[in-house]
């Protein structure tokens, strides 16, 4: 017989990592998707007898942590056009957003496609999800996944091609 | 010819290596480098808080609705949160129909059976992380009565002619009483609810199994007897002290509280 603590931490200790990569491809900070990710938990830790009857409480975190992230974004977009406005010299600095090394090539390209492209190819790719579980997560249509998921692929197609001919 | 295999090994390559190649390269920039276990050692104090701060919000939130019903406000289409909380409540026995805030976005109607036994008006305890009004609220037939009377199964409830519907009752503030009440689940599930904690035990013909218990926040277990013909579990804390009996008599329940407590199987 489990306890529901401990089943809390089974699930923590299963999905964590797992989240907080997906989520990283999403929006492009760790720290921001850390962040987002341990809240989500917080937050499932509060209602846990609810929560842990669901066929897949990792689902319910994932998008509590996605609306999380998408909150953050859109609070620091926010302050971003204001700060624009006050200083003439601000946003230039890409670096000063926290966003991902512009070094890293997935990562890079990642940031120019729209967020739901974004949260759709990672996950996707990162979290082997099926385009069923991705709308749910992502609060959109199968068919919508799809789409996004063709566009992303189409995008992102340039990475597997520069990754092959370094490979020979 | 060979221009057309060209072509077709390039479709291929999009649906399959392409994505077998995507998902490589995403491993290995964003996966890994997170230290779950310390991660979740370091939010302990942030969880335990929270669940705090959460149980407060329950409490407060059930003692509102319950003044809104005893006022004789309807509270039909209005949204009354109390989620996961239990009351009980002065006056005669009340059914209202009240909308539940259950989780944020998602709504759900429920016929709430109030019955009294005491003069007073307090939210229940915040049993557990999520309190036992929630866990009664999804497919459970719920039976009432206070301990000492217990209305076996809900057949012959009104509240049974309702699938989904929760109760609360409330027993007399003994500190040794056992029972409170009892809902049967549809799994089979039966679940034993005492003035320390829960029970959830499971019948199969004269055997009983115990599934699960969850005792209220402080409260010590002490299982004597797991099974399979009898489960005995005392419970003790927060000046309470509560011992739950359970046997099972052709799939039927039989508890502490004597024959009258049977709770057939709905």
């Amino acid at each position: 017989m489990r306890s529901p603590e401990s089943e809390f931490e089974d699930v923590f200790l299963d999905n964590y990592e797992r989240l907080v990569s997906s989520l990283t491809a999403i929006v492009g900070d760790r720290e921001l998707a850390r962040d987002c990710v341990q809240e989500a938990f917080i937050k499932a830790s509060t209602r846990w007898r609810k929560i842990s009857r669901y066929d897949d409480p990792a689902a319910w975190i994932r998008r509590v942590a996605i609306n999380r992230s998408r909150d953050h974004l859109r609070s620091s977009t926010r302050r971003q056009r204001r700060e624009v406005l006050v200083s003439p010299d601000a946003g230039i600095d890409a670096d000063s957003t926290g966003l991902v090394d512009s070094s890293i090539t997935l990562g890079a390209l990642l940031r120019t496609l729209p967020e739901r492209q974004r949260a759709a190819a990672s996950l996707y790719y990162l979290e082997d999800l099926p385009v069923a579980d991705i709308a749910v997560s992502l609060g959109i249509s199968d068919g919508a996944v799809k789409y996004h998921l063709n566009q992303a692929r189409s995008a992102l197609r340039v990475v597997v091609e520069r990754q092959e001919q370094r490979h020979g | 010819m060979a221009s057309g295999d060209n072509d077709r090994l390039r479709l291929d390559r999009d649906d399959e290596l392409v994505d077998e190649l995507l998902r490589q390269e995403f491993a290995r920039s964003f996966a890994g480098g997170e230290r779950s276990h310390m991660v979740l050692n370091g939010l302990g104090p942030s969880i335990r808080r929270a669940r705090r701060v959460h149980r407060a919000k329950q409490v407060v939130l059930g003692a509102a609705a319950g003044v809104a019903l005893l006022s004789g406000l309807s509270v039909v289409n209005r949204l009354a949160v109390f989620e996961e909380s239990e009351l009980t409540v002065a006056g005669e026995t009340k059914q209202e129909a009240v909308k539940v805030d259950v989780e944020e976005g998602e709504h759900r109607e429920l016929t709430v059976t109030l019955t009294t036994v005491e003069s007073t008006t307090r939210p229940s305890d915040p049993a557990g992380d999520d309190g036992q009004a929630a866990e009664r609220d999804e497919g459970m037939v719920p039976t009432t009565g206070p301990s000492s009377e217990p209305v076996s199964s809900g057949r012959d409830s009104t509240s049974t002619s309702q699938p989904s519907s929760a109760s609360t009752t409330a027993s007399a503030p003994t500190s040794t009483t056992s029972l409170v009440s009892t809902s049967i689940g549809p799994d089979g599930t039966t679940t034993l609810i005492s003035r320390c904690g829960s029970l959830v035990v499971k019948p199969t013909g004269d055997r009983v199994e115990l599934i699960e218990i969850l005792p209220d926040p402080g409260v010590g277990v002490d299982i004597k007897e797991s099974g399979p013909t009898e489960i005995e579990v005392g419970m003790e804390g927060n000046g309470r002290h509560c011992e739950l009996k359970v046997r099972a008599h052709d799939g039927r329940i039989i508890t502490n509280d004597g024959p009258e407590s049977e709770h057939e199987r709905g």
